[in-house]
């Protein structure tokens, strides 16, 4: 009875403990491009290890010689239990791995994947089977692409397969979602419309006393500033998204803030160089960086990255053009008089300044 | 002028490339360098525990026939190692060893025990909840189905049912036990003092074996929260003595190994964070297994003394991933705790704490609701959680707290 009954006191107590760790997890990415599909499964060494045996000196350490020697059981292991097919025929599926990678602080081994279907499909289904008899709370995370759009699903010892109909991916849907995704982020991203207020500001009020643009000219130059640094935001924004560039997210919302308050300076400081285009570009590739988290937050991935990027990226334009023109015609009547040019550019500008001294408080 | 212009110009174009190109290169697949090269280190399978269970495969590889006994002792090993190291892989295998009863709706008693036990570890309540009843209908008499029935009533919230499961118990079991398990609910339903009189009586009768008497803490320190007690410096110490002699019964010989349960470190940890004590509860979390409520609670303890680290955030970016997608309804409370307290994200953590509120219901879950509420502004969000906890009559001091920062 001891047995037993240490059993259920241990239960009550566990009933409400957290199921602690996450179960062991596989990453599966395909791209289906025409009849040819390419992708990896990252397999962690921990399943490996598991399903094929990889500690040969049973050292509780996992070794790359031990991970080589055991390379072609791995391939063998994962191709058999890994099968697309495209209109009811198995697509020719050739399995490698020569490389390993880290997630989550733990090592993955990376199988690469390489294969023809008999047509270019309309419609996959990816069967997956490696691990679940070992191990069945294993979850594998898929995510399939074609033509610029992902779908992605988590397959489980009770759903093991998925089935995709490439052609009813919209691109649109996504464009559009993600349209007013940007729109909205401009909209709460008070850094980002700070940031566009001081840029126009001086174009419209003038720096010096007595200078003062027509407003076509001013028009002309906004459109020039507001460009370059649209410019920048969609390089690093694309650039980002696609996973070129990865840079923390405190140093991106950190610098960002630090380039208000360096534009708020720049405003005020006689001496200081204008707030021009070419500067407007500099400060843009960072201001892109901050757009690119916003993105990945909302799941971009899943959407379909292209579509998503250039969805994005037109609601921010809009946002941004939606505040100036609104701005705009207040500010062209203010400049009329010399006083509240330069009140509204000197308060404007601290105001600025003061908001990014808080905001880089926070965020450092 | 311009010249000076021009060379602050090109110091901010720099200040903007080095930024870029710096921290740049993410994640991507390598050749390590060399074959001695170690990826991965692998949790230790040494000690009694893993031996016995070496020892049990062999002998059902021997005599199948003894095969249910053998495979339920193996599981139960398996989820007493799951316990004290937090991993979930552990609850998997002992899931697979169950695997030849797993499509038979009456399996041996002693099966279907672990497979309900095995259902509520991963949060599938309303499966282990019939499981049980099916089981108590061929064996009414079986005190384990009543405390475990008793043990998810209590988590998703409906106090009738627990009440009853473990007022069974009294009959069928020690009164210890059944007075135990009706003091975790009265300690959630506003008879908290009544509840830790009981526990405090319980725990200074001798003989207790240690599982029970960690068990007995921990329920006492939880009940001495509920009353307001916690763990900051110079107030009553009621509730961290009690986790304190927990954690040391565990050591005693209570689980697996001689090791403190994931839930009791969990448990102090959380009771030290809240009374500002960040500095105690790394300390306690230091060598604790990597399961995420541990990370996530050093993470925490990390941020207040200003040492957080990117990769730790990542880490559990990555484990976390699915639950903070709203993927997997079974960490919603990891999630929510997470998205709250370290993104600080509190509209995303509102998400998952209602979330976690339709599958869980005990005072850390109504609490990450209210604050996830309070924090994203968004009052009437909660509003169903403070009308429920009000008419469930669940009496907790932090919630209460909490409770009157919501507009009337």
């Amino acid at each position: 009875m001891t047995g037993r009954r240490l059993l259920a006191l241990l239960a009550c107590v566990a009933a409400s403990s957290a199921f602690a760790h996450e179960p062991s997890r596989s990453l599966l990415t395909l791209t289906v491009d025409g009849d040819v599909i390419r992708g990896h499964l990252d397999v962690s060494l921990r399943d490996l290890e598991e399903a094929v045996g990889l500690d040969a000196d049973a050292d509780a350490a996992i070794s790359w010689g031990e991970v080589k020697a055991r390379e072609q059981d791995i391939v063998r292991y994962a191709a058999q239990r890994l099968r697309v097919d495209a209109a009811g025929s198995a697509c020719e599926l050739a399995v490698s791995q020569k490389t390993v990678d880290t997630h989550g602080g733990a090592a993955y081994a990376v199988l690469d994947l390489e294969g023809a279907c008999p047509a270019a499909p309309r419609r996959v289904r990816v069967s997956y089977g490696l691990m679940f008899d070992v191990d069945p709370g294993h979850r594998s995370l898929v995510e399939i692409g074609a033509g610029g759009t992902t779908t992605s699903a988590v397959l489980s010892a009770e759903h093991r397969a998925i089935e995709t109909d490439l052609a009813s991916l919209s691109p649109w849907s996504s464009f559009a979602r993600f349209a007013a995704e940007g729109v909205s982020h401009i909209w709460h991203g008070y850094d980002h419309l700070a940031f566009v207020a001081l840029l126009v500001l001086p174009i419209v009020l003038g720096r010096g006393p007595g200078k003062r643009r027509s407003w076509r000219g001013a028009s002309l130059e906004i459109l020039r500033v507001v460009t370059a640094f649209t410019l920048a935001h969609s390089t690093t924004l694309a650039l980002a998204a696609l996973g070129v560039l990865d840079v923390p997210t405190r140093l991106v919302e950190s610098a960002i803030a630090l380039s208000v308050l360096l534009a708020a300076v720049l405003n005020v400081v006689p001496a200081a160089p204008r707030l021009g285009a070419k500067l407007a570009f500099g400060f843009g590739l960072v201001h892109g960086l901050g757009f690119a988290t916003a993105l990945g937050d909302l799941g971009a991935r899943d959407a379909g990255m292209l579509a998503s990027l250039l969805g994005f990226n037109a609601g921010v334009e809009l946002g941004q053009i939606a505040v100036v023109a609104a701005a705009l015609p207040m500010l062209l009547a203010l400049r009329c008089s010399a006083f509240w040019r330069n009140a509204v550019r000197y308060a404007g500008s601290a105001a600025c300044g003061a908001l990014a001294v808080v905001w880089l408080a926070q965020r450092l | 002028m311009a010249v000076v212009g021009r060379r602050r110009m090109s110091a901010a174009v720099l200040f903007c490339a080095a930024l870029l190109f710096a921290a740049a290169a993410g994640a991507a697949p390598f050749v390590p360098e060399h074959d001695q090269q170690i990826l991965e280190r692998l949790p230790p399978r040494s000690g009694s525990e893993w031996t016995a269970i070496a020892a049990l495969h062999e002998q059902l590889e021997r005599d199948p026939a003894a095969a249910p006994a053998v495979a339920a002792e193996v599981a139960r090993r398996y989820l007493e190692l799951f316990r004290v190291e937090g991993d979930a892989r552990l609850v998997a295998y002992a899931q697979r060893e169950l695997a030849p009863w797993s499509s038979l709706a009456d399996p041996p008693v002693e099966i279907a025990l672990l497979r309900a036990e095995i259902a509520q570890l991963e949060h599938r309540f309303a499966e282990a909840e019939s499981d049980l009843q099916r089981l108590l209908e061929r064996v009414p008499r079986e005190p384990q189905a009543w405390l475990t029935l008793a043990a998810i009533e209590l988590v998703r919230g409906d106090y009738a049912n627990s009440r009853r499961a473990c007022a069974k118990l009294v009959l069928l079991h020690d009164a210890l036990v059944a007075g135990a398990c009706l003091a975790a609910v009265q300690a959630a339903t506003g008879e908290a003092a009544q509840a830790l009189a009981f526990l405090e009586r319980g725990l200074e009768s001798a003989e207790l074996e240690p599982a029970l008497a960690a068990w007995l803490e921990t329920l006492a320190a939880e009940t001495a929260e509920a009353l307001g007690g916690n763990c900051a410096p110079g107030s009553s110490e009621a509730a961290p003595n009690h986790h304190r002699a927990a954690l040391a019964s565990a050591m005693d010989g209570g689980s697996a190994g001689a090791r403190p349960s994931v839930y009791s470190l969990v448990a102090y940890a959380d009771c030290l964070l809240r009374g500002g004590e960040a500095r105690a509860a790394q300390a306690l979390l230091a060598a604790a297994p990597p399961a995420d409520p541990i990370l996530l609670r050093l993470a925490v303890a990390e941020k207040r003394l200003g040492e957080q680290s990117d990769a730790r955030l990542e880490q559990l970016r990555f484990r976390l991933q699915l639950a903070l997608e709203g993927r997997a309804a079974a960490h919603a409370r990891e999630a929510t705790y997470f998205a709250l307290y370290l993104l600080e994200q509190p509209e995303l953590a509102l998400a998952r704490a209602l979330d976690n509120w339709e599958v869980q219901r005990e005072p850390i879950d109504a609490r990450l609701v209210l604050e996830s509420a309070l924090a994203s502004g968004r009052h009437e969000a909660a509003r169903p959680v403070v009308d429920w906890l009000a008419v469930n009559g669940v009496e907790h001091a932090d919630l209460k707290t909490l409770i009157a920062r919501f507009a009337p």
